[in-house]
């Protein structure tokens, strides 16, 4: 796995992966995710949920997710946040849910 | 052998005698889904057999039976060898000869194990379960947790006994399907329930086991009588026996129920999309609790108090 600053810095663009590869359920802002090719179960709260199900339906950059999802006490800006969610990224690759065009 | 109300033929419509006959040669039983032809060469147990098994349906001898389990005893040599007990299934045997005088033991294990591993046409929770009122609650837990306890106090308290030990599922279907089997009673268990109720009707005390000291609980007839009876599931309840811990019944969110759930399960990921979707299924038409007790009749009357309430 690359490191989360050469990952976030670069122009690549992330997308959610085919939807029919995963099965979705969600109780109190928490969901649970089959995902078809690997035959593992997920726990996803609800950003990273909303982040694959909505935000990367189409492909958006590193920064472009990092701009819309800003920390609670933090300019969305800052080099740590995007950080943040270049490894976030990364983690939901590695789980077979998002990918990286 | 007579027919009962019910149209089919029972245990206890044999005498003691011709039961242990059939044993010799291989008896077929129903229990719950499954039709086990049992062989028992071990005369040491007929008796507790023939009291636990009382209200089972036979089976023909041309039923295709899902399994068939065979107990042999195997003499010792005096001063050298004791006596032991060898468990097969199918011709084969899963593990050592064990101690003879743990036979019964030997053999409800035995028979479980082979469910455990072989009923993957269900999902298949590490589970008891009981029904009240037409509603099962699921009491998933890993051994040790008082699981079977709690469900022989409930199924002494009119409560139905589907299973100390499997809940079973089938895909596709909100329902589960009952099994219920002789409760294995373990240690400090035993006498509890000689407490809890006067209509507990115990097989013998077999010390010295890998779990200690066993005795088996006889489900009751009505149960068995059910056991073709499924149910919807109302309430997932994870118990946990803590000593000194007054009751409490505590909301689990359904995510973490849904965790707990599956890694309970004995084939969750062996049956993959389908034990997802079953799992699903459950949390989301049930409630989900943490119950944690340390007196059984405080525990007993609580879940039955909830129950009353919830239906």
């Amino acid at each position: 796995m690359e490191s989360g600053s050469s990952t976030y810095t670069s122009a690549r663009l992330w997308r959610s992966v085919d939807p029919d590869q995963l099965l979705w359920n969600g109780w109190d802002d928490e969901h649970v995710v089959y995902h078809r090719p690997s035959g593992r179960t997920h726990f996803l709260n609800a950003a990273s949920a909303a982040l694959v199900q909505y935000f990367l339906v189409e492909p958006r950059s590193t920064q472009a997710v990092a701009m819309s999802f800003p920390p609670p006490d933090g300019p969305a800006d800052s080099p740590e946040h995007h950080e943040e969610i270049a490894l976030l990224l990364a983690r939901l690759e590695h789980l077979g849910m998002i990918e990286r065009i | 052998m007579t027919a009962n109300s019910t149209g089919a033929a029972r245990v206890g419509d044999l005498s003691e005698q011709h039961f242990g006959q059939r044993l010799h040669d291989g008896i077929g039983v129903q229990i719950g889904p499954f039709a086990a032809r049992i062989v028992v060469r071990s005369e040491r147990i007929v008796e507790s057999l023939y009291r636990l098994y009382r209200d089972y349906a036979l089976l023909p001898d041309d039923t295709v039976f899902s399994f068939h389990v065979r107990l042999d005893e195997r003499r010792g040599v005096p001063g050298l060898r004791a006596p032991r007990v060898r468990f097969s299934v199918d011709g084969r045997a899963p593990h050592e000869d064990m101690p003879a005088e743990q036979a019964l033991a030997v053999l409800e294990w035995g028979i479980n194990l082979v469910i455990a591993l072989r009923s993957h046409a269900f999902l298949m929770l590490h589970s008891a379960i009981a029904e009240f009122r037409g509603h099962a609650m699921l009491l998933p837990a890993a051994p040790g947790a008082g699981k079977t306890t709690l469900c022989a106090g409930l199924s002494l308290s009119g409560w139905r006994l589907f299973s100390d030990e499997f809940g079973l599922m089938r895909p596709g279907t909100p329902d589960m399907l009952p099994v219920p089997r002789p409760l294995a009673l373990k240690n400090e268990s035993i006498s509890v329930i000689r407490g809890f109720s006067a209509n507990a009707n115990l097989g013998p005390e077999i010390p010295g086991t890998r779990k200690g000291t066993v005795a088996h609980l006889r489900p009751p007839g009505d149960s068995i009588l059910r056991s073709e009876d499924a149910a919807p599931v109302r309430w997932l309840v994870f118990p946990e026996w803590r000593p000194d811990t007054p009751c409490a019944l505590i909301e689990l969110p359904k995510q973490e129920g849904f965790m707990h759930l599956a890694t309970n399960a004995f084939n969750y990921e062996l049956l993959g999309e389908s034990g997802y979707n079953a799992v699903a299924t459950l949390i989301g038409t049930a409630s989900c609790h943490r119950f944690v007790y340390s007196d059984l009749n405080e525990a007993v009357a609580l879940l039955t108090d909830f129950a009353n309430d919830d239906t």
